[in-house]
């Protein structure tokens, strides 16, 4: 699999496999292989599910958060879902920091990373459907060059089989690094914003500090946030950042969403969600 | 939780006063539109040195590129760049492209420039020092110098970095070269570049 994935450069090298149990499809382009993931066996009336697209990435190599940072491109899946189906927002899992050459600071995944969304089959499924659900995936490659890379995964479930969990380990795991309000884990407080503009946040954990914090910022139409740093002592975190307006730009107050990200006692990636309001400028 | 100090509550909005808004942080987006655009000098293909108060008193457009990064490979293929270079060309604006890829030389500047029919300069900054000078962080990432000698363009050369517009496409650059060209202020000085990250040595 992977010497067809070498050969096949950029060029999408779709393999559909119909794994009988796990309901997937896999596919193979440079350097990322990707496939569809279904959370169950067979559809249950009323009863939501997962899907998951994950993406298996060389060695070496990574791909983009929802937000890149500095370069690259964020990773995106569509969903095309049979007639009545409807699904949630993508959830992407707490991402990590790329530093290259140039203080280029990038956000993305490397080895491995799933972006699921959770699918509502509609009030009248008739008990013998059986549909195909479709993801298109899109995302950009970088280690030292960069490769644009697609593939399309597809997966067929119906409702009239037996009704068990699949891939409840892989689901449960990247659902777990999907960044949670921070309730019960922290307190978060405003310190201060200076004249330079730099703006500080403190986080006081219900214990010790945990290590790997990091601070990724949502893209935002009207600010670049540069200058990030976290620090942590003890039990608080100490964040600082940036928020430079582009020229020319004349935006009203507004929020700041972030995903602060840390490794658990067990070495388990995990986030909290931030919100910071910004005055207007 | 323990310290009841002047902690907001769980999963706070935090109120965050904008002070003056600067751009002269070093590690943010570089020099701020309206200031000095630095100079640099800097070898073509053909080995012949090319510097930017070379072109004093006319627009000079920056564009930062890297023969080996999909989006400028896009760009050159649907010939934004020469399209965008030789319309502006009799109206008095230069176009420069810099390489700052660490490993960037003057023949694979040429070979690239021949085989993508590129009929301006195209500079090695394999050190990086120009690059770094302006804080360009993409391939492509674009500048426009105005006559006056300062900063008056930076970011992305379009509003469609999947390539997927068509009616709603706005190329940022030719939109403030009309404006230069008319005498008005530019309208979006300012953009996010998007792309490769320049592969720069240090």
């Amino acid at each position: 699999m992977r010497m067809l994935a070498a050969f096949s450069g950029v060029r999408n090298f779709a393999v559909s496999l119909f794994l009988l149990m796990a309901c997937a499809s896999s596919a193979f382009a440079g350097h990322v292989q990707t496939e569809l993931l279904t959370s169950v066996s067979s559809i249950e009336l009323g009863k939501p599910f997962w899907l998951g697209v994950r993406l298996t990435i060389d060695s070496g190599w990574h791909i983009y958060w929802e937000n890149a940072g500095d370069a690259g491109l964020p990773t995106r899946v569509k969903f095309t879902l049979p007639d009545g189906f409807s699904a949630g927002p993508v959830l992407y899992p707490t991402p990590s920091r790329f530093l290259a050459p140039g203080n280029i600071t990038m956000f993305g995944y490397e080895n491995s990373v799933m972006l699921m969304t959770k699918i509502t089959p509609p009030a009248n499924l008739s008990a013998d459907f059986q549909g195909e659900f479709k993801a298109a995936v899109h995302w950009l490659v970088c280690s030292d060059v960069c490769i644009l890379g697609n593939s399309n995964v597809s997966l067929s479930l119906g409702a009239s089989g037996k009704v068990s969990p699949v891939n409840q380990n892989v689901f449960d795991d990247w659902l777990a690094q999907i960044p949670q309000s921070a309730a019960g884990n922290a307190k978060v407080m405003r310190v201060d914003s200076n004249d330079s503009g730099k703006e500080s946040i403190k986080v006081v954990w219900s214990h010790p500090a945990p290590l790997a914090v990091d601070f990724f910022p949502e893209a935002m139409d009207d600010y670049n946030i540069t200058s990030i740093g976290v620090t942590s002592s003890q039990d608080t975190t100490s964040i600082t950042f940036t928020p430079q307006l582009l020229a020319g730009r004349h935006p009203g107050a507004t929020t700041l969403n972030a995903v602060l990200g840390y490794n658990d006692k067990e070495g388990n990636r995990r986030g909290l969600i931030l919100s910071v309001a910004l005055a207007a400028p | 939780m323990r310290k009841t100090h002047v902690l907001a509550s769980l999963l706070a909005v935090v109120a965050v006063a904008l002070a003056a808004r600067g751009f002269a942080d070093e590690s943010g987006s570089g020099i701020a539109i309206g200031s000095r655009a630095p100079d640099f000098a800097l070898q073509d293909q053909d080995g012949k040195t090319v510097s930017l108060h070379d072109f004093a008193g006319k627009t000079v457009v920056l564009e930062w590129t890297n023969p080996n990064c999909p989006f400028v490979q896009r760009h050159y293929r649907e010939k934004t760049m020469q399209t965008l270079s030789d319309q502006f060309k009799d109206k008095g604006v230069a176009w420069l492209a810099i390489n700052s890829s660490f490993f960037a030389t003057n023949d694979q500047d040429k070979q690239w420039a021949t085989g993508q029919s590129i009929s301006y300069p195209v500079l090695n900054d394999s050190s990086g020092s120009t690059g770094h000078a302006y804080n360009a962080t993409n391939t492509p990432d674009m500048f426009i110098v105005g006559v006056d000698g300062k900063l008056a363009y930076e970011g992305a050369i379009d509003n469609d970095p999947t390539d997927e517009k068509t009616g709603d496409k706005i190329n940022y650059v030719h939109q403030a070269l009309d404006e230069i060209l008319a005498g008005k202020s530019v309208s979006v000085p300012q953009t996010k570049p998007y792309g490769c990250n320049v592969k720069y040595k240090d």
